[in-house]
């Protein structure tokens, strides 16, 4: 018995260097206080309002960046949540590679855009060329403006493209759109501008118009035939300095509390079964930009300064 | 010359003697406890993280109750499916080799210790998340829609009202489009199972299927016993097959329950008692109707024709009774689910063999009559003699052979018969044949082993058309 003490500390002693050898293999730690450095998250800009508190639920510590289509790329990025048909290919090389070769491909979600008309669709809008009808007054955010909304855009060339396989018709559908259209430089401004009255059909994302649909605007959504599948790519960054913690963020998002508060957000969950299907109806997927060709010459032919879009909205 | 009458009669029973424990018996044990590891490393790699090997965990997730306690074992698993896929199918492919070997070296194998393997791959399986190709959420589902929802699952399918899309079953199941094409002795067993939770739910599923198949095995090896041949092949045929454990036991299938029917009227029959065998047979229809083909040959092959006719009787007016009770006159709906096609079925592989770019319905239509054609054929060979089991057993090789939707745990279907048919019918070889076929069509790899040997089964438009047909069911 007289032992005791001696094998207690001794036991003490062994706990501790135990724990000391564990942390070693840790994550870096920022030598203040002995606190691990926060998580630094890249989020794609039109994403970023709705992501940002599914983002802190699951990690208050994080400190969130936004992710620009054509922005430089922030020096270090331990998380990625990026809009493939955008962000990619110019923001690819900030996913730490072979990110989506896991079961869900490197994916959190997805959404689709669609079209918001007054219940009971009276002008009877069902496809992109129905935009162009008489006495249609569309809304739609401005893809120059500050929160870079080229899904519209993007969604209405690929689907035009795909079925016609000329760039030459998609142009001059962007241009006659966006001349008669009422552009807004936000989706948010968009939908204001349905809900006011000022507009009879609004172009969004189906995020926004399920959001505009929960605060009250009267709106029917109309999903386009086959339309461009736009994917949410989740995946540890390139330059992560914690890639474990990073890898954790992302496992921890793709549990069903997160994928639910997604679908609650309006995004569709890469987990299937938190997408009800009165709520997100299954849709035939269409073409991705990737039928384009080469993304820059799609982004200078469409947003560049003497583009489809400036030059349809007068601003070249 | 006097005609030669064949009288069917049941098998002399023989004891086996029990054998010496010889040093031979490295071989086997040391293949049986391979067997296990990979088994074990196979619920490892699947319990780790949400995959498409643990295919409810696409849909919600992978907690705690469905991924089992072997969760986190792996934490350095990789991450990619392609290698997890080449993982899955190697290990799968090591337990074949390991079944091969205990196969050839059975004599060698102490009973105690092919009964210690198959209760550890039992239990080991017990403890896994649903493995590929699994269908218990849709059980639950649908016993949650006739018990809870009080929709009959023979009449509405789970997409009745959006009904899945809220129900917690519903978040795992993926038959949404899909009428139960289920038993109704099964879709009643399962009706309690709704009153629980569905994590619940699915352990007791669990536990039941696992038991089940112990039982299974438990009774092919007495019956092997009875008629003179080895209990440890038995075992090791019934109960080790790595095809019927992964795909079947480790995916919660309901042909355990099935099969347990079969092998009690197995049992049954050997001790006489061939109207219960009937009965048992009738059961096993309205688990699943799969096993019909083998009544009428026990009708004809018994010793007691007349009283199986009577147990047979009895035994579906008593099912067809609580049947209409339940479910009125409505009934599984199989007609569906046989117009579906797996790509790599031999039907399927035919009508590209011949330019028809696949299963089409014109050779479904002959596959079915060759099917009958067989059945028979079998029907009149056991009149003039020929072993019921033995008949059964080719009846069920020409149903896998002729089915367009071949799914790898069928070929349980056959294994207690390949042991318990009288030798000369040499059913073994076939069965293990036949597991090949399957373990190479089926593991996850199957994809990558195709592109290997640049042949492409699905791409031809009737293919397309088979497979839109699918998952018009599936969504």
């Amino acid at each position: 018995m007289r032992h005791a003490p001696r094998r207690l500390t001794l036991g003490l002693v062994v706990l501790a260097g135990a724990a000391a050898l564990a942390g070693c293999g840790s994550d870096p730690l920022d030598g203040r206080g002995g606190r691990p450095i926060p998580l630094t998250v890249a989020v794609s800009a039109p994403l970023r309002a709705d992501l940002a508190p599914i983002i802190r639920q699951t990690d208050p510590a994080v400190r969130i960046v936004t992710l620009a289509p054509d922005a430089a790329p922030p020096p270090r990025t331990d998380v990625v949540l990026a809009i493939t048909a955008t962000d990619f290919p110019g923001q690819l090389p900030l996913m730490a590679p072979g990110f989506n070769k896991d079961s869900f491909g490197g994916r959190l979600g997805s959404t689709v855009v669609a079209f918001g008309v007054p219940p009971g669709n009276p002008l009877r809008l069902r496809r992109w060329r129905d935009l162009l009808s008489p006495g249609v007054r569309v809304a739609i955010a401005d893809p120059l403006g500050p929160t870079d909304n080229r899904l519209e855009v993007l969604a209405a060339v690929t689907t035009i493209v795909g079925a016609r396989h000329h760039n030459a018709p998609a142009r001059d559908y962007i241009g006659r759109l966006f001349t008669r259209a009422a552009v807004a430089p936000t989706e948010k401004d968009a939908l204001n501008l349905f809900a006011t009255g000022h507009a009879n059909a609004v172009v969004s994302t189906e995020n926004h118009l399920l959001e505009a649909k929960a605060d009250g605007v009267p709106l029917k959504i109309i999903y386009p035939p086959t339309p461009m599948p736009i994917s949410i790519a989740a995946g540890v960054g390139s330059s992560a300095a914690r890639p474990k913690a990073a890898q954790g963020l992302v496992d921890a998002l793709h549990e069903p509390g997160p994928q639910k508060a997604l679908a609650r957000a309006g995004l569709r969950p890469v987990l299937v079964s938190y997408a009800p299907p009165d709520r997100f109806p299954v849709l035939a997927p269409g073409h991705t930009p990737a039928i384009l060709g080469e993304a820059n010459l799609v982004t200078r032919a469409y947003f560049g300064p003497k583009g489809v879009v400036a030059l349809a909205t007068k601003r070249n | 010359m006097a005609a030669t009458i064949n009288v069917p009669t049941r098998p002399i029973p023989a004891r086996v003697r029990p054998r010496r424990i010889s040093v031979w018996a490295i071989f086997p044990t040391l293949a049986m406890a391979g067997l296990v590891a990979a088994g074990a490393a196979i619920v490892a790699v699947c319990a780790q993280r949400p995959s498409d090997l643990v295919p409810p965990s696409m849909r919600g997730g992978m907690p705690g109750w469905l991924a089992g306690p072997l969760q986190g074992v792996l934490p350095d698993l990789s991450r990619s499916t392609a290698t997890n896929h080449a993982t899955f199918s190697l290990l799968v492919v090591a337990m074949f080799g390991f079944w091969l070997i205990l196969l050839v070296t059975y004599r060698a194998l102490p009973l105690p210790i092919a009964v210690a393997g198959v209760v550890a791959l039992h239990a080991v399986l017990w403890l896994a998340p649903p493995l590929p190709l699994t269908d218990v959420f849709n059980y639950i589902n649908y016993a949650r829609m006739g018990a809870l929802h009080h929709l009959n699952p023979y009449a509405h399918t789970p997409a009745t009202g959006l009904e899945y899309a809220h129900d917690p079953a519903g978040i795992w199941s993926n038959w949404h489009h899909l009428k139960s094409p289920y038993g109704p002795l099964f879709t009643l067993m399962t009706y309690p199972l709704a009153y629980v939770s569905v994590p619940a739910a699915f352990w007791i599923f669990k536990t039941m299927v696992v038991a089940a198949s112990l039982a299974t095995v438990a009774l092919a090896a007495w019956c092997a016993d009875r008629l003179g041949r080895s209990p440890v092949l038995a075992i090791i045929a019934v109960g080790l097959g790595p095809v019927a454990l992964v795909w079947g036991i480790g995916a919660q299938h309901n042909d355990s329950f099935m099969l347990l029917l079969i092998v009690a009227a197995i049992a049954l029959w050997l001790a006489s008692h061939d109207d219960w065998a009937a009965a048992a047979l009738v059961g096993a229809c309205a688990m699943k109707i799969s096993a019909l083909p083998l009544l009428p040959l026990f009708l004809l092959g018994c010793a007691d024709r007349r009283a199986a006719l009577r147990g047979a009787v009895l035994a579906a007016l008593g099912l067809g009774l609580l049947s209409y009770l339940f479910f009125g006159t409505h009934l599984p709906d199989f007609a569906t689910q046989a117009k579906m096609v797996s790509s790599l079925s031999v039907p399927n592989q035919l009508g590209f063999a011949i330019g028809t770019g696949g299963q089409t319905a014109g050779l479904r239509t002959l596959m079915q009559l060759i099917l009958l054609a067989a059945v028979l054929f079998a029907c009149w060979r056991v009149w003039r003699g020929t072993s019921w089991l033995t008949a059964a057993g080719w009846v069920i090789i020409v149903a896998l052979l002729t089915t367009g939707w071949l799914l790898p745990w069928y070929v349980s279907w056959l294994a207690p018969l390949a042991v318990l048919a009288p030798r000369r019918s040499r059913l073994l070889v076939p069965f293990v044949a036949l597991s090949a076929f399957l373990l190479a069509t089926s593991i996850p790899s199957v994809g990558s082993e195709l592109k290997w040997l640049d042949y492409h089964p699905t791409n031809s438009a009737v293919e397309r058309a088979n497979q839109q047909y699918l998952f018009q069911h599936l969504r």
